[in-house]
């Protein structure tokens, strides 16, 4: 066990911020109890069809109404099981595009919920999951009923998606990662101050940031007297509308290097990569795992050989650029078993929010059956000095098979990585490389690759170090 | 209205001539509240006039000699 699961009959811990309800696992099934005080509002969002209409979209999970015995008794209205989602991921690991259509997404819920009488209640980045390329809310109790009143969520939608894209697009890309240090979105003020002065003089961006944070800080410390104020439905509307616009305006530019870059700067030879791709697929036929993870994934050609034969498959790296293109590949072509995330492997996703219970870490999410680790070994080991031990050590705890290349120092990559630095060391030899991870893995299988001076080889966990 | 005239103008003045301090996260929330007043005011007549200008838009090319009208439609025997 990696990391102890919440307790059974338990609300998730990630799960008590709205009272409508809460996720519970019960005999390794996820549960969502519906409260009674939610009753109305749920009633109206499956009774008028938004339910219906958000399913066949494509736009929400779909669930069931179980009859089991509820986690809570004295609150519960139903008991409800989601369609599960084969990997939780969060903003923080999205590329530019991901979050941008999770953003478009949830505008498309809102304008569809206020033809039907309703409205979002959150707009929480962490209620988009991917199904493969399709963003789909996950939290079935995101709605209530529309009394025209202000868009409650209108804040947090600008928090959790407007700023991070904005300041992605028209900062550096580099500053998604500011939703991992806040939970509850980007703070506005701060978002105002990053951004360029210009984005000033676009209406979109001046209203909805500059003018929000603005207010904020004019109202944060003066105490109002806040009337309740009706606001029409062509205003929710339009609210919704230009939210829309503005995210659809705002792009991730490549330039013409960075796209270049991705196609070559590999040492490989067109014969070697086929062969390379051969002995990864043939490994992948003798284990069929049923989920995989490709660390190091750059653009995903070796998550394909995974993804392509249904298997879904995670696509982790460190390059917000190379995911990028790996999602917009996905994409294209409408791909439903890959997922490209962006993942620091020397500094994980840690499990954040409240009692560090909110986020699971990345580990916490594994383990998978099989994971890829091609190209890799020698930017952990030269690049941030991992010895193989532990390399071996925490890939240990991530899969139960394992497909690895082994990159010689003699390799003009290894080579280049050495070039600026001193060469300390002298344990980066292949001998080295089979023993440490002999100590966690059995080798079962080891192929060099044609034309150049690489192996790849396939592992199976030792169950005596679990 | 005239309430929402100041708020904008408080609003505006402060978002371009002051750079947003760290304070607003103490409670950010009544600010949002009162913005989105203005900005969903304000968005929402440039919401209904461009439904109104599409629909003129529509009445033109309707109208056009290429475009068949949807009465022109044969009748299903």
């Amino acid at each position: 066990m990696i990391s102890p699961s919440p307790p059974e009959d338990r609300p998730h811990p990630g799960s008590f911020r709205d009272p409508s309800g809460f996720l519970f696992r019960r005999d390794g099934v996820l549960y969502r109890q519906v409260n009674a005080v939610y009753r109305e509002h749920y009633d109206a969002f499956i009774g008028g069809g938004l339910y219906k209409t958000l399913t066949d979209a494509g736009l929400m999970v779909r669930h069931e109404e179980v009859d089991v015995p509820p986690a809570e008794p004295a609150t519960a209205y139903r008991i409800i099981r989601p369609e599960p989602v084969p990997f939780i991921s969060y903003p923080y690991e999205w590329c530019f595009g991901e979050l941008k259509d999770a953003a478009l997404a949830t505008l498309r819920i809102q304008k569809m919920a206020l033809e039907r009488g309703l409205t979002l209640k959150d707009a929480s980045a962490y209620n988009i999951q991917f199904l493969g390329a399709r963003p789909v809310l996950i939290d079935t109790l995101s709605f209530e009923k529309l009394r025209m009143k202000p868009w409650v969520a209108y804040r947090q939608f600008c928090q959790h998606f407007l700023a991070p894209l904005l300041l992605m697009a028209r900062r550096d890309h580099r500053l998604g990662q500011l939703s991992r240090v806040f939970l509850d979105g980007v703070p506005l003020d701060l978002a105002s101050r990053l951004l360029p002065p210009s984005t000033r003089l676009r209406p979109g961006i001046a209203m909805h940031i500059h003018l929000h944070a603005a207010s904020q800080k004019h109202y944060a410390t003066r105490a109002v007297e806040l009337k309740e104020r009706r606001v029409s439905l062509v205003s929710l509307k339009g609210l919704a509308d230009s939210l829309e616009r503005l995210v659809l305006r705002t792009e991730f530019r490549l330039t013409r290097t960075e796209w270049g870059n991705y196609y070559k700067g590999t040492n490989y030879s067109d014969a070697s990569f086929e062969d390379k791709k051969r002995i990864v697929a043939e490994f992948l036929e003798l284990v069929k795992p049923r989920t995989v993870w490709d660390l190091g994934a750059n653009t995903g050609v070796f998550s394909r050989l995974a993804s392509d034969r249904g298997i879904p498959t995670v696509a982790f790296d460190i390059d917000p650029v190379a995911v990028e293109l790996n999602y917009r590949q996905v994409v294209k072509g409408k791909e439903a078993d890959i997922l490209p995330l962006v993942l620091d492997l020397a500094n994980p996703s840690p499990a954040i929010g409240w009692a560090n219970a909110e986020r699971d870490s990345w580990l916490a999410r594994g383990p998978v059956d099989a994971v890829l680790a091609l190209a890799l070994v020698h930017h952990l080991a030269i690049s941030n000095n991992l010895p193989f031990a532990m390399v071996a050590r925490t890939l240990r705890r991530t899969c139960d098979r394992l497909i690895i290349e082994f990159v010689p120092k003699s390799d003009s990559q290894v080579r280049r990585l050495l070039e600026t630095r001193e060469d300390v060391f002298p344990g980066y030899t292949q001998k080295e490389f089979e023993e440490e991870f002999g100590r966690d893995f059995v080798i079962e299988r080891s192929v060099p690759v044609k034309g150049s001076e690489r192996t790849i080889y396939l592992m199976k966990a030792r169950d005596d170090r679990a | 209205m005239i309430t929402i005239i100041r708020i904008s103008a408080i609003a505006l003045a402060a978002a371009f001539l002051t750079p947003v301090s760290a304070l607003a996260y103490i409670d950010p929330g009544t600010g949002s509240y009162v913005i989105q007043l203005v900005i969903a005011a304000f968005v929402g007549v440039m919401f209904s006039l461009r439904i109104f200008w599409k629909k003129i838009v529509r009445l033109f090319k309707k109208g056009g000699p290429g475009e068949p009208k949807a009465d022109d439609k044969p009748l299903a025997p």
